[in-house]
């Protein structure tokens, strides 16, 4: 009765038109995507709310503090308007519509490339507060707002990494989808395509800790600017290192796209498409890894900023910190790999 | 669009790649630079010179910040290194495609940062020293030390690889939906090419250079 139950939903969705389930499968998609807004709405919240406190502390600068942190704020709506124009695409131009394949990767697809637009929302909401300190910095520091100004958006600019990484696995499953043309079981495709967007959801982790990594660098040059150079080269290669379970996570996506070993081999379909999905959810766990390492960067670039004398040990101690906060994400690859790879129920 | 680098020819079973003839022009390319800059150095530098000094002096200064003043023989390396990623992660801009949005070269080098690490740390530490070096800070770790060691070439290479193809990837897509949108055909391509190309592949190539540095010279302690 167990595997019945399977057959009959495959068979209840089968009994619809193919455009009708890829209409369905993209309105859900579209639906996913614009979660990402949780991510703009929190992180220019906070903006707006280190701008009020700074313009209550520092009155005369005002005009500064507000330019400062519209800017801001504005970078950190990107991921936002990311999704929305996924959404609008999956919505009004959906490419997929005329997709020749089976039904259920195309609906599966659809679904994915919403999942993973979901994860704009780390690096909106890191933005968000690298927008904030970075007002907060230009009430007490205004004569260095160039310098805070130029750091908050290098440092925005390269949080937004994960995000555009997310946004490349969308369109690839929209525009140029590798699965439709792969032979094997509709199912077990099916999985191999959500798993890959939800294995993007890893980049939020990434996007919230290198936000906070440049907050702490447009701080820091504000209070001394002469030291810019040591803050952003610490700055720069502490947010490299919190990138990794983020550039993990994409990894084990264009696997599943590519290169899924899962789907030409024999055995149960049900644990072949439950794998290829397990090893997509397996990349999730990669998020704490970037929030810590992001943390340990924006305290290694603050520290920087007072003692770059001591730029080396400080850096030293940072990547120590971070390679040992990155153990669970190397786990998450770990187990993601074995399930492609070596799984032990095949 | 997002099609795998065209192959021109096959000598002796080998396929010769747009990759690895863009890499030869590019390394054409950065041997002639180097000639032209270097050509008849005197006392009171000409402008090329001036040019090449300002080059030398400034990776001379980021390996000793980086790496320390015992380990400045890694600087004509790191040079070179960060002259190729440059060059390589900007011919996007003149239409060229990037060999670094090929993963078989962002892992070759990053395999070269791997095995210099691995011979630097043998060589400083000596066999006992670096075996021990897996062990720390307590033996039951020493899973976990080798899988993150192994790792580092991994995130390395795809780090570079990642945001290359990404940037490869949507250039093609906004140049083939622009073929539709006919009055903003000039604008969006700059400012995409702004970020993806000038912005992520200048800031790529220092982090993959700074990378390499932290992880040679952390090794060797």
């Amino acid at each position: 009765m167990e595997t019945d139950f399977i057959q009959a939903s495959i068979d209840f969705i089968m009994s619809y038109d193919t455009k009708v389930i890829i209409a369905c499968a993209s309105v859900l998609g579209a639906g996913l995507a614009m979660i990402a807004g949780i991510g703009p709405g929190i992180g220019q919240g906070f903006a707006a709310g280190k701008g009020a406190q700074a313009i209550g502390d520092n009155p005369e600068q005002g005009k500064g503090i507000t330019s400062t942190m519209l800017l801001g704020a504005a970078v950190a709506e990107t991921s936002g308007i990311l999704a929305l124009v996924v959404a609008l695409i999956l919505i009004f131009a959906n490419p997929l519509m005329n997709a020749t394949g089976g039904v259920l990767i195309i609906g599966g697809s659809a679904i994915a490339a919403g999942i993973s637009m979901l994860s704009g929302l780390g690096p909106s909401i890191g933005q968000g507060y690298a927008a904030g300190k970075a007002a907060e910095t230009v009430g007490t520091n205004p004569k260095n707002k160039p310098h805070v100004t130029m750091l908050m958006l290098m440092g925005q600019a390269v949080a937004q990494t994960t995000g555009i990484l997310a946004l490349v696995i969308a369109l690839i499953l929209l525009y140029a989808n590798p699965l439709v043309s792969v032979k094997g079981e509709f199912l077990i495709l099916m999985a191999t395509a959500l798993g890959a967007g939800i294995a993007m959801l890893g980049g939020i982790g990434p996007g919230i800790g290198q936000g906070y990594a440049a907050g702490k660098a447009a701080a820091a040059v504000g209070v001394n600017p002469k030291n810019k150079k040591n803050i952003t080269v610490v700055m720069l290669v502490g947010q490299a290192v919190a990138q990794t379970t983020g550039i993990l996570a994409l990894v084990i996506a264009l696997i599943l796209m590519y290169g899924n070993p899962l789907a030409d081999v024999d055995g149960s379909i049900i644990i072949l498409a439950a794998s290829a999905l397990a090893a997509g959810i397996s990349m999730v766990g990669g998020i704490g890894s970037g929030v810590g390492q992001g943390y340990a960067a924006g305290k290694a670039v603050e520290a920087t900023g007072i003692r770059p004398d001591v730029q080396s040990s400080i850096t030293r101690t940072m990547f120590l910190g971070q390679a040992v906060a990155q153990t669970t994400g190397i786990y998450a690859l770990i187990v993601s790999l074995i399930l492609m790879y070596s799984n032990p129920f095949l | 669009m997002i099609n795998g680098p065209r192959i021109y020819a096959e000598v002796f079973g080998i396929p010769i790649t747009a990759t690895m003839v863009n890499m030869w022009i590019i390394m054409a390319g950065i041997t002639l630079l180097c000639m032209f800059l270097t050509r008849n150095l005197k006392r009171v530098p000409g402008k090329p010179q001036v040019i090449a000094e300002m080059i030398v002096t400034g990776i001379n200064n980021l390996t000793e910040s980086t790496m320390g003043k015992q380990n400045m023989g890694f600087a004509p390396y790191m040079l070179t290194l960060f002259m190729y990623l440059g060059v390589a992660n900007l011919v996007g801009l003149v239409g060229m495609r990037p060999p670094t949005a090929d993963l078989t070269m962002t892992f070759a080098l990053s395999l070269l940062t791997f095995f210099m690490t691995q011979f630097f740390a043998l060589k400083a530490k000596g066999i006992g020293g670096y075996l021990k070096g897996y062990l720390e800070p307590i033996p039951l770790l020493l899973p976990i030390n080798i899988i993150g060691e192994l790792a580092n070439p991994i995130s390395l290479s795809f780090r570079l690889f990642g945001n290359m193809l990404g940037g490869l990837i949507i250039m093609g897509l906004i140049y083939g939906g622009l073929t539709s949108l006919m009055h903003f055909a000039i604008a969006i391509p700059i400012v995409a090419h702004l970020y993806f190309d000038l912005f992520a592949g200048l800031l790529q190539s220092f982090i993959f250079v700074m990378l390499s540095m932290v992880f040679i010279s952390m090794a060797m302690e």
